[in-house]
């Protein structure tokens, strides 16, 4: 610990920045991160508003086929991205299922975060004997490929998102008790968890109010990856025939079936692939930008 | 370090233990279950299917049903005067079943009124503690011998994956380093989060298009010809049958090799021996590539815990797409085959796998970095 400076040696630039500041600042300067994040925003807000972009707007059901209109191409008959094999409006399917891939990665990890953060917090701050069994079980369940356990638990449940969005919650969390357990046990040696000790604060307190503020940069990274790899995920399974069940779109079910239609309809493959891998993108560029924001080494 | 590996392997026993505990209770809360697989045939009369379960031992508790798999029934229900049906049996379990009608239900005496009761067979089985794994459903032949035999196509495309991926992901993550904030340095950054945001499948189905249905000049998947025997002439004769697959799961390895070795690069060459080296008045290739890269190879050896476990158990989604019939696949397809005896012994074999992958990897990682000790 360095002795504070005396307070005629302070000079502005070295006073009262918090690490959150400084990190904000730095986010702030990186323009890569910045239109990532914009994208991502537009993104959120045009899925969230789909059913009315798509009702009022564009005045297609994305779920309703016109089947004189299958496979036309882009930018003809009033289709800005074309139609699919049975004649949907793949704009407005895009749309819809945007929500429902990012609100299965976004609700998908946070289900993954609270678990993994507070039994990462507990087992990390209390060791003992809770931390051996939560330590065994995660082992358990991280031995066994994760895309086994889906397949197993698809084979008697049938994937919709909200299912989807649990047992994705529920396996994805090991990785993130292990990580969040390594910073709590070397966050508890650390003098301010002493001082608050020695205050009296309890436990509780001190895991909440203390040994939590410091994890929020390592939980925003988490996040942010954590949402582009349950994207790809989704992706995955819907190839596998497991994911979420037609005739709720998907980007992930909207790749897969179209993958056969390659030479009548290549729009149908290209469109899908492009949201799923720059929207992946941007969350890994925002979740690196978050990383080298927080990190002191890289800060100036 | 015997002493380490011991008490390590000793650390997995209830690691597995609990796989296949939590794989078994999954397994059998589907529908369904192996009696309604194996009896898939409509002129199988009720009776002859509740008998079949009452054999099988399905009639037992689920606890029994766990120890018969775990360590085999023939301890449990034997016959001890020859004549082919059990006539003993441990206290937990009983050798009699009920005498069944041709509907499937118990016949049941008029004078008593009590059900009546016959004896069972012996247990036959040895259990998976002494190697009996049981045969596959699916394949109708002994488990054990369908996992050794997609063994060798797993470790055969794991192997090629993983040296192209490693030799590559080490070459352009020191360039990148040498090269830091240049150019070279920016496209592979960006190039390595790129491909990984792309889904392995959409690339591996677009490749497969490209290459095999639209050009014609590469196989569209599988492993070599298909043969009378389900088997494949010498490696060098089907090389072309590699490349497809070894290029969509090295593209992950070069992403993630290249990013540790850049930034562990990065890390080494801020030391004071490099600083030394440079003092000394070494040439620039020498203070790369004799101080740097040996030094920045060690943090690299994380990777080594991972990349075992993937030799062994397999890439499914890639494997599924180039229909590689690999251990990997198998993983996909048994759970919807109702494959039991095939989903236990992929669920044991990938965790053991896994727990040898990081085992060995933190033997090297010790043999490579001579700080670490074991205690």
């Amino acid at each position: 610990m360095r002795p504070p400076p005396k307070s005629r040696e302070r000079d502005d630039e070295l006073v009262s920045q918090s690490l959150t500041r400084k990190a904000l600042r730095s986010i702030w300067q990186d323009r890569l991160t910045l239109v990532a994040l914009c994208y991502l925003i537009g993104l959120t807000i045009i899925a969230l508003l789909a059913p009315l972009i798509t009702d009022v707007i564009m005045q297609v059901d994305p779920n309703e086929p016109v089947t004189r209109d299958k496979f036309t191409p882009p930018l003809t008959k009033g289709y800005i991205l074309g139609a699919d094999d049975i004649g949907r409006d793949q704009l407005a399917r895009l749309l819809h299922a945007g929500g429902v891939s990012m609100g299965i990665g976004f609700f998908g990890t946070v289900v993954a975060l609270s678990i993994g953060v507070t039994l990462g917090m507990i087992s990390g701050y209390r060791g003992g004997l809770i931390d051996d069994f939560l330590n065994w079980f995660v082992t358990t369940i991280d031995a066994i490929p994760a895309l086994f356990l889906l397949i197993l638990i698809a084979s008697f449940i049938s994937f919709s998102a909200e299912s989807l969005i649990l047992v994705f919650g529920f396996l994805g969390w090991p990785g993130i008790y292990r990580l969040i357990r390594g910073q709590t046990i070397s966050l508890r040696a650390r003098d301010f968890i002493l001082a608050a000790r020695a205050l009296g604060a309890t436990p509780w307190r001190i895991v909440f109010s203390h040994v939590l503020p410091n994890l929020v940069s390592i939980t925003a990274i988490v996040l942010m990856r954590g949402i582009a790899n349950l994207i790809l995920a989704e992706s995955a399974l819907s190839y596998l025939g497991w994911g979420v069940q037609p005739p709720q779109a998907t980007w992930g079910n909207m790749l897969t079936k179209s993958l056969q239609f390659f030479r009548l309809g290549p729009h149908l493959i290209v469109f899908p692939i492009l949201m799923i891998s720059v929207t992946v993108l941007c969350f890994y560029i925002i979740g690196d930008g978050i990383r080298d924001a927080f990190d002191p080494a890289l800060q100036k | 370090m015997t002493k380490y590996v011991v008490r390590r392997l000793l650390q997995a026993i209830p690691t597995v233990l609990g796989v296949t505990i939590l794989v078994y209770i999954l397994i059998s809360l589907a529908p369904g279950g192996p009696v309604e697989t194996l009896a898939f045939n409509n002129r199988m009369k009720p009776r002859e299917k509740e008998e079949l379960k009452y054999m099988l031992g399905f009639k037992d508790p689920l606890l029994v049903q766990y120890l018969r798999w775990l360590l085999g029934d023939d301890w449990m229900r034997w016959d001890k005067d020859g004549d082919g049906l059990a006539d003993a049996s441990v206290f937990f379990i009983d050798h009699f079943g009920p005498k069944l009608q041709d509907n499937g239900k118990a016949q049941i005496d008029e004078a008593t009124g009590e059900t009546v009761m016959q004896p069972l067979p012996p247990g036959n089985r040895r259990g998976i503690l002494r190697g009996d794994w049981g045969n596959s459903i699916y394949y109708k032949r002994s488990a054990l011998s369908v996992l050794a035999e997609r063994l060798a196509a797993t470790v055969e495309l794991g192997f090629t994956a993983l040296v192209t991926g490693f030799v590559i992901g080490v070459a352009v993550g020191i360039a990148a380093a040498v090269h830091h904030r240049g150019k070279f340095d920016q496209f592979s950054r960006v190039g390595a989060v790129i491909v990984d945001s792309v889904p392995s499948f959409g690339l591996g189905l677009m490749f497969l298009l490209v290459f095999g249905a639209t050009l014609n000049v590469l196989p569209m998947g599988g492993r070599c010809k298909t043969t009378l025997d389900d088997s494949c002439p010498a490696l060098p004769q089907r090389l072309e049958y590699l490349i497809l697959p070894t290029i969509v799961l090295a593209a992950g390895g070069v992403s993630g090799y290249s990013r540790y070795m850049r930034a562990s690069m990065l890390d080494v060459v801020s030391q004071d021996y490099i600083r030394t080296a440079r003092a000394k008045g070494l040439r620039n290739r020498a203070v790369w590539l004799r101080h740097g890269v040996r030094n920045a190879f060690i943090p690299i050896a994380t990777f080594l815990g991972p990349s075992i476990t993937f030799l062994l158990a397999g890439a499914a989604i890639t494997e599924a797409v180039f229909s590689w019939p690999g251990v990997g696949r198998l993983v996909v397809q048994a759970p919807g085959r109702r494959d039991y005896p095939i989903v236990m012994i992929v669920a044991v074999y990938a965790a053991l796998a896994n727990i040898l992958g990081y085992l060995i990897a933190d033997i090297l990682y010790a043999m490579i970095d001579p700080r670490i000790r074991f205690d």
